[in-house]
């Protein structure tokens, strides 16, 4: 990337997409990511502390939230948990300091040998037998408790709150745990043990759905009572942002609070130049309510659900093709993306076979369109524009479908939507 | 007739196209890996042929709609004092007007239709849409653009897709084509995306369907497999329509929309017991036509009251036939769609059929066919004994006219008739007349 030409194309911190904060990116990842995308896992060798507190997250209509979340090693908050990245087979240890003025715990659905402080996590119920925590919790204002549990199979699982979870949950105290198959550790790229479901080794997205009802975090924040009943969510997140922030780079300075971008970037596919294996991209959804999820641009092949692959070697394949993968309330899947340039479409080679209209005879919103249809390259730019593309590459749009909840209070082109990029062969140069 | 044959439109193959095409085919042979979707096969084949070109000509712009008069009223959204007689709620929406003049299509602002015009297109073809932005007759202050979504197609180019901030849109009085080649068959759905949660709501929504090769021109089969042969095609396009927010849209205020709600559930843009209101125009269609909004009906009568929503949602079958509903659901709600007693094959969701990379059939029988918003399926049942059926939501909620008593919204008639009573259903291409 040419630092100096981004600059003079006029971007806004707001959406700067590149490589300008591979600095920034300071978390080892799972893969070798792209610098600034793809999923970041968190430093600590199955070995993790952190430390549930309160903060407030800023909302890209301006709205400041109060909100729950952690204090790690690498994050002063964070409004989810971290990312924990495993392999099968690994024990993991997290040692939870509670900060916060109430109990809070930890379950791990879908994890074996689950213990707090060596000893079984049970639900804990007090002395009439009323259930006060799916998990054993670190006490309020400064307890401490660490659970170990032993990561066996492959997939993407979720953590959270065991502890009033419908509040705790909501709040932030939720995160993602990755397990790679065994073959992981002698460097195979696969999300399960079946090599067919082997993912280019840069190309691994998360995407962590959950959803914010200002008003409730309001009360929580005044201790004013809650009445759950009148739920109404008014922001839809991924990763902890909604749109347009979703698509600023992992660990963006200007959003502390939410250190995961959720852009997705590949290439055609394409030995020369290209990809040659699909990007993974791992859904986890902690809301009340099923994610639609459509991914323009081109239908998903959904591999694995709830950290079970729908294809194993000797049985039949249940794997499926689809325009809009829905993930259901408190469930995870994976799916596989790729994009190929199907008719190599070429300005003076072979162009597109219908009339472009100049730009006079368009709105051009501008932004992520290069002004030229074709991939590489660009056109002039309208007068007043700004515009955030690098060298010709496609952007497509990537949302929940169930559209309320791809606004930020209502409003359009927000919430549960990020952006697939598609460069060029080669890169950007 | 603007439905006609061109070949060999993109006779020049640059050598480094043909290269870089070969390659890519060689090596897709040999890797046993996943692709995202199946390994599009005309990828070494950039000197496309197409075995047609279809020209649609779409017009985008505002109107009025009727739904059920039985419903209760909900002062002051619905209905809607602006509303000419004898509608009652305002809308966007998208017109058929392949074939009209300038001056003919000009003359359509004002009379959008909801559902969209249903497109139908076969494998291979090309397709050229011109969509022509109209403006609105009852808000000239609203100077949105438009767009056409394909929602679905597979590697699309964004300048195709129609979504704003990633390409361009339409201004009022001007004209863009987009142009497709469809490669992958099944069922789709098309939108405009600009601001996409207000117009999507305002009725801008409608089904594409992508006919197999294996059809030529034909024979009925849902994809390339001789297992997915259907002997009548039926539309099942489920919306939802929130009446607040047309209300705010015709009366010049702002909604939240995020704060949801269904005040009716619509299938193929009307309501029950609209939805089974029959077709008046030759039976010859299997695109659900129904009254041809350029058409003049009589005052009082349903073509008046519905010729803005002209598709109808009548199921006809002879006994022992093979149906297929091309169900697709561009709400923002789920729905559960059930027939009671008769089960139902989903061979088919979101234009894949259900296989895996195996080949091994992932098809599916039940009663009830769950499907979320922008999801598509493909369903199969055969036709039982003669008499009428309920298609309808098992999500009650979406079974009442703006929560008024008994049924409403979601719900239509499969009516059967005794074998070879009715006369076989031709397969309908994209035709210019039908609305």
């Amino acid at each position: 990337m040419n630092l100096r030409r981004l600059l003079a194309g006029g971007l806004s911190l707001t959406v700067l997409t590149g490589a300008l904060f591979a600095a920034a990116a300071a978390p080892s990842s799972g893969a070798t990511a792209t610098p600034g995308e793809g999923i970041l896992c968190e430093p600590g060798n199955g070995v993790y502390t952190m430390s549930a507190t309160t903060g407030f997250e800023t909302m890209p209509d301006g709205n400041s939230v109060f909100t729950w979340g952690y204090h790690t090693p690498t994050h002063a908050f964070q409004n989810t948990a971290p990312v924990i990245c495993a392999t099968a087979g690994d024990t993991i240890r997290i040692t939870l300091t509670n900060n916060l003025a109430e109990d809070t715990s930890f379950v791990f659905p879908g994890m074996s040998n689950v213990q707090a402080d060596g000893v079984d996590a049970v639900p804990q119920s007090d002395a009439t037998g009323r259930v006060t925590s799916l998990a054993p919790v670190a006490p309020a204002k400064g307890g401490q408790t660490t659970y170990t549990f032993t990561a066996d199979k492959p997939g993407t699982y979720m953590y959270e709150s065991g502890t009033d979870s419908r509040k705790q949950v909501e709040m932030g105290l939720w995160g993602a745990i990755v397990v790679y198959p065994a073959c992981h550790a002698t460097g195979c790229n696969q999300a399960y043990d079946d090599p067919r479901t082997t993912f280019e080794a840069t190309r691994e997205y998360i995407h962590m759905f959950s959803s914010v009802d200002p008003d409730i975090h309001s009360a929580i924040q005044l201790g004013q009572p809650v009445d759950w009943s009148t739920y109404s969510a008014k922001y839809y997140l991924i990763n902890g942002r909604s749109a347009p922030d979703s698509l600023s780079p992992n660990n963006a300075a200007w959003l502390p609070f939410a250190p995961y971008g959720s852009m997705v970037r590949v290439r055609p596919q394409d030995p020369n130049g290209g990809d040659t294996l699909p990007a993974l991209v791992r859904y986890v959804n902690a809301m009340d309510k099923d994610v639609a999820f459509h991914p323009h641009g081109n239908t998903e092949r959904v591999i694995g659900e709830d950290g079970q692959p729908l294809d194993t070697i000797g049985k039949p394949d249940n794997s499926y093709g689809s325009f809009l993968v829905d993930i259901g309330s408190n469930r995870t899947a994976e799916s596989m993306f790729t994009w190929t340039d199907q008719w190599h479409y070429d300005p003076t080679t072979n162009p597109i076979p219908v009339p472009l209209s100049p730009y006079n005879d368009l709105i051009i919103k501008g932004t992520w369109y290069a002004m030229s249809p074709y991939l590489g390259s660009q056109g002039a730019l309208p007068p007043g524009v700004t515009q955030f593309n690098q060298c010709g590459e496609y952007y497509h749009m990537a949302h929940n479908h169930a559209l309320y909840a791809a606004t930020n209070y209502g409003a359009t082109f927000g919430g549960q939507m990020t952006l697939i990029r598609i460069d060029p062969l080669g890169g950007c140069a | 007739m603007t439905d006609d044959i061109t070949s060999g439109i993109n006779p020049l193959l640059s050598r480094r196209n043909f290269l870089r095409a070969g390659v890519l085919g060689a090596a897709g042979a040999g890797v046993a890996v996943y692709a995202g979707h199946q390994a599009p096969t005309a990828v070494a084949a950039p000197g496309f042929t197409p075995t047609k070109t279809v020209n649609v000509h779409l017009a985008a712009t505002d109107g009025w709609v009727s739904m059920p008069d039985s419903a209760p009223a909900m002062p002051p959204y619905w209905p809607d004092n602006d509303a000419p007689a004898p509608y009652n709620m305002y809308v966007f929406g998208f017109r058929n007007v392949t074939g009209l003049s300038d001056a003919q299509v000009i003359t359509q602002k004002g009379r959008a239709q909801i559902s969209a015009p249903v497109l139908a297109f076969d494998e291979g073809s090309e397709v050229k849409v011109s969509l022509t932005n109209l403006g609105m007759a009852q808000r000239p202050d609203l100077v949105d653009g438009h767009t056409m979504h394909w929602h679905g197609f597979n590697n699309a180019l964004p300048i195709f897709d129609g979504v704003p901030e990633m390409s361009a849109s339409v201004p009022i009085g001007k004209t863009m084509v987009y142009y497709y080649r469809p490669t992958d068959p099944g069922t789709y759905m098309y939108h405009c995306h600009f601001e996409d949660v207000e117009h999507v709501q305002m009725g801008m929504t409608g089904l594409v369907y992508v006919r197999p090769k294996l059809n030529n021109g034909t024979n009925k089969y849902v994809f390339n497999d001789p297992a997915t042969r259907y002997d009548r095609e039926f539309p099942v396009f489920l919306t939802e329509s929130q009446p607040e927010g047309h209300y705010r849209d015709a009366h010049i205020q702002i909604t939240d929309w995020a704060a949801y709600n269904s005040g009716f559930g619509l299938m193929n843009g009307r309501a029950w017991p609209d939805t089974i209101v029959k077709n008046t125009q030759t039976s010859d269609t299997n695109l659900g036509p129904n009254f041809d909004p350029l058409a003049t009906y009589p005052a009082g009568s349903d073509g008046e009251r519905l010729q803005f929503q002209p598709q109808t949602s009548l199921i006809e079958a002879n006994a022992g036939e093979t149906v297929l509903l091309r169900m697709a659901n561009l709400g923002s709600l789920r729905h559960t769609l059930t027939m009671d007693g008769v089960p139902m094959k989903v061979i088919g969701a979101d234009a894949d059929q259900l296989k895996g990379a195996d080949g091994n059939d992932n098809s599916y029988v039940s009663n009830s066919i769950d499907i979320g918003p922008g999801e598509s399926r493909d369903v199969l049942f055969t036709a039982p004994e003669p008499g009428t059926y309920k298609l309808y939501d098992r999500d009650f909620s979406n079974l009442s006219n703006q929560g008024g008593g008994g049924y409403g919204g979601m719900m239509t008639n499969i009516v059967v008739s005794a074998p070879n009573t009715l006369p076989a259903q031709p397969v309908q291409p994209f035709t210019p007349g039908v609305r």
